[in-house]
């Protein structure tokens, strides 16, 4: 018994000062994927061992790593139970950001979206990305012209020109 | 184990209990009394009451007789709410270096003083009754006290020399007492309308945890509203008969508030209530008021409730049908229609089992024992609590920014990096607020954290890494760290307020007699 406290208590005291290396998702036991209701069940059982009432010892240094890594808990579970938040941060953990931070993630997952447009080249994504949010307010006269442009930079490129014949300037 | 007090300190009244091995003891005062007036009278002969025998009085000696001080404490002067109060009580209030203090004949006593006075006339009802000294308490307030209310309350606790264990909101040591929980997990919605408040809370009770999904509320909606609405119709009448406004004398006044209050009570039981104006009109004088016109009178303030009900249900991602049970706690709530509003909403009967005005109190006595218990207890529960405001930080232009939202699980903390505007600025300035406005105005300021001086550098060169922090009791910490030298600093943020050593207070505190 005592033995196996000493364990837990070893890997509790580990846990706390590794604190920033951890994700979320590490600490929580869940895939990237996790729906709310296990990502509940999953915050919850964890919260029976630290929660600050779970614990009632003298033993300070214990008491002070068992907070640390609950403040940690609820913070992860904030983040991952909003799902524009856990976007962000699933952006930003690839870029090593183990901690939500509402400018870097959101900043990351702004990265990542770009990155998934189709194109190669700046200028013909950023003519792409405005054919496609004239297209989105109905301006469909604004969005042909955009999408030209954006062809003369890459005339090949298949997203481009899938989306050239969704606005029928492109023949099929 | 060490006994450890529930104390429900309440706006108009408190309850103590105390749980041992899961049976609760509500502790009454020499007349029998389980419910304890929350309020406090100092004579002119220098001695102070508290309790009933305080109450009793208010009638006699309104100047000197302080009710209702929660809503006061914590609060600055150029409040609302501080004005709102001002209207209705007789003693005075003054402004106290922004905060708020009572001038009762040539003396000054602080908020805290007077929840000290209660908190110790609980505690020595206590150890009278147990047979020996008591230092441990969980105190409730309610869920949406904000971090200067809360330290206040702490204070007040410490003033006495009671360790103040846990700070629990009212809802969810109401939801603690009721015996749900086993193996099915239940949702319940605590609906908590008392004299000064109204706060609402939708719990999750399964094995082993009690864990709040959302809270919602309003610090100034109560039963004292209903008395004033009352109390006005009242003036009213007597000034169309007489010709005379009785709320121009402050005696009058409170007179008015004490039949108001008397009148609503009465009207949960009858359907029309005569009154005698006589003493405060000055001729003879009586009138009645039916149940009905009441009911209509109070229905905004009953609708408000509603719509912060919904609120918190969204929040909480529950739909009404998905609620098992309602808990009603606070005596606004055995108004009839108040029942009925609350029946007809959550589409189902509140629960019957623990008076409304006990069940704080019971929960916190019970939470006590839980907090008490041996990690390996079987019946141990976890209290997964949310804060109820949203913890922000001013940025620029009267714009502030949420740190933490609301209903987040405490507790909890959020880290910031922060970087220098100027070159060679050597400290750093945060403005923190609670509360939902993007505007700075429009919350409640806690207070002004400066870190520093550090390093200086050129700007955007120091890396300033803040950690905002919310602990169980909901009070609020900052942290500051310079990363390059390591320099930190750490701060509880309620520097808004005036605060005063507490071993200092302790020995101001008057000595309160027993008669």
């Amino acid at each position: 018994m005592s033995e196996d406290f000493d364990r837990w208590r070893s890997q509790v005291l580990n846990t706390a000062v590794r604190l920033d290396e951890i994700d979320y998702f590490s600490l929580l036991g869940c895939p990237q994927t996790v729906v709310p209701a296990d990502l509940r069940q999953a915050f919850r059982g964890l919260a029976q061992s630290y929660h600050p009432d779970a614990l009632v010892s003298e033993d300070e240094e214990l008491t002070a790593a068992v907070e640390a890594i609950y403040r940690r808990l609820t913070e992860a579970y904030a983040v991952l139970r909003q799902p524009s938040q856990r976007q962000a941060y699933i952006a930003g953990l690839a870029q090593g950001l183990t901690r939500y931070d509402p400018e870097k993630s959101q900043s990351a997952l702004k990265d990542f979206q770009a990155k998934q447009a189709p194109g190669r080249s700046d200028s013909g994504r950023l003519h792409f990305q405005r054919a496609q949010r004239a297209a989105a307010q109905g301006d469909r006269f604004s969005a042909a012209a955009e999408m030209r442009l954006a062809l003369l930079y890459e005339p090949n490129e298949p997203g481009f020109l899938n989306f050239a014949q969704k606005l029928g300037i492109v023949a099929r | 184990m060490r006994p450890v007090l529930g104390i429900d300190l309440g706006t108009s009244n408190s309850v103590v209990a105390l749980c041992q091995g899961g049976k609760v003891t509500i502790i009454a005062d020499e007349e029998g009394n389980r419910i304890h007036p929350s309020a406090v009278a100092f004579l002119p002969d220098g001695s102070v009451l508290v309790g009933a025998k305080a109450r009793a009085g208010l009638a006699q000696r309104p100047e000197q007789t302080i009710i209702s001080a929660k809503r006061l404490i914590g609060r600055r002067h150029a409040s609302r709410e501080v004005a709102q109060t001002k209207q209705r009580m007789g003693y005075r209030i003054v402004d106290d270096q922004g905060g708020v203090a009572l001038k009762i004949g040539g003396d000054v006593h602080t908020l805290e003083t007077i929840s000290a006075l209660i908190l110790r006339y609980l505690r020595d009802l206590a150890e009278n009754f147990i047979g020996h000294s008591v230092r441990h308490a969980v105190i409730t307030v309610p869920a949406y006290f904000d971090d200067n209310q809360r330290q206040a309350t702490r204070r007040a606790g410490q003033m006495v020399g009671l360790e103040v264990l846990r700070i629990v909101n009212e809802p969810t040591a109401a939801a603690f007492s009721y015996g749900y929980g086993g193996k099915r997990s239940h949702r319940i919605a605590v609906f908590d309308l008392g004299g000064g408040t109204f706060d609402v809370s939708v719990l999750e009770l399964g094995e082993g945890a009690l864990e709040v999904l959302s809270t919602g509320g309003d610090t100034f909606l109560g039963g004292d509203d209903f008395d004033g609405l009352i109390a006005n119709q009242l003036a009213q009448a007597v000034e169309q008969y007489t010709g005379r406004d009785p709320r121009q004398d402050s005696a009058a006044k409170l007179c008015l508030l004490a039949l108001a209050e008397q009148a609503k009570c009465q009207l949960s039981e009858e359907e029309s209530f005569e009154l005698d104006l006589s003493s405060i009109a000055g001729v003879p004088m009586k009138t009645s008021i039916d149940r009905a016109n009441f009911e209509a009178a109070i229905k905004p303030y009953i609708d408000r409730c509603l719509t912060l009900c919904q609120k918190a249900l969204d929040e909480g991602l529950v739909h009404v049908s998905e609620i098992d049970g309602v808990v009603l706690v606070g005596g606004s709530t055995r108004i009839p229609a108040v029942r009925r509003a609350v029946t007809r909403f959550f589409r189902r009967r509140p629960d019957e089992g623990i008076d409304a005005d006990l069940v704080v109190g019971v929960g916190a006595a019970m939470y006590a024992e839980n907090l008490e218990s041996p990690s390996t207890a079987t019946s141990k529960r976890v209290l997964l609590d949310v804060t109820p405001m949203s913890l922000r930080l001013a940025t620029v232009g009267g714009f502030c920014e949420a740190i933490i939202d609301h209903n987040s699980p405490i507790p909890t903390e959020r880290s910031r990096l922060f970087t220098t505007a100027r070159d060679h600025q050597d400290r750093v300035s945060l403005r923190i607020y609670q509360g939902e406005d993007d505007q700075e105005d429009g919350n409640t300021l806690l207070g002004e954290f400066v870190f520093g001086p550090f390093s200086k550098a050129l700007r955007g060169e120091v890396q300033i890494s803040v950690t905002f922090a919310i602990d169980s009791d909901g009070l609020v910490q900052v942290t500051a760290r310079d990363l390059a030298s390591g320099q930190a600093a750490v701060g509880c943020v309620n520097l808004g307020l005036a605060q005063e050593p507490v071993q200092q207070k302790q020995e101001d505190l008057p000595a309160a007699v027993k008669r």
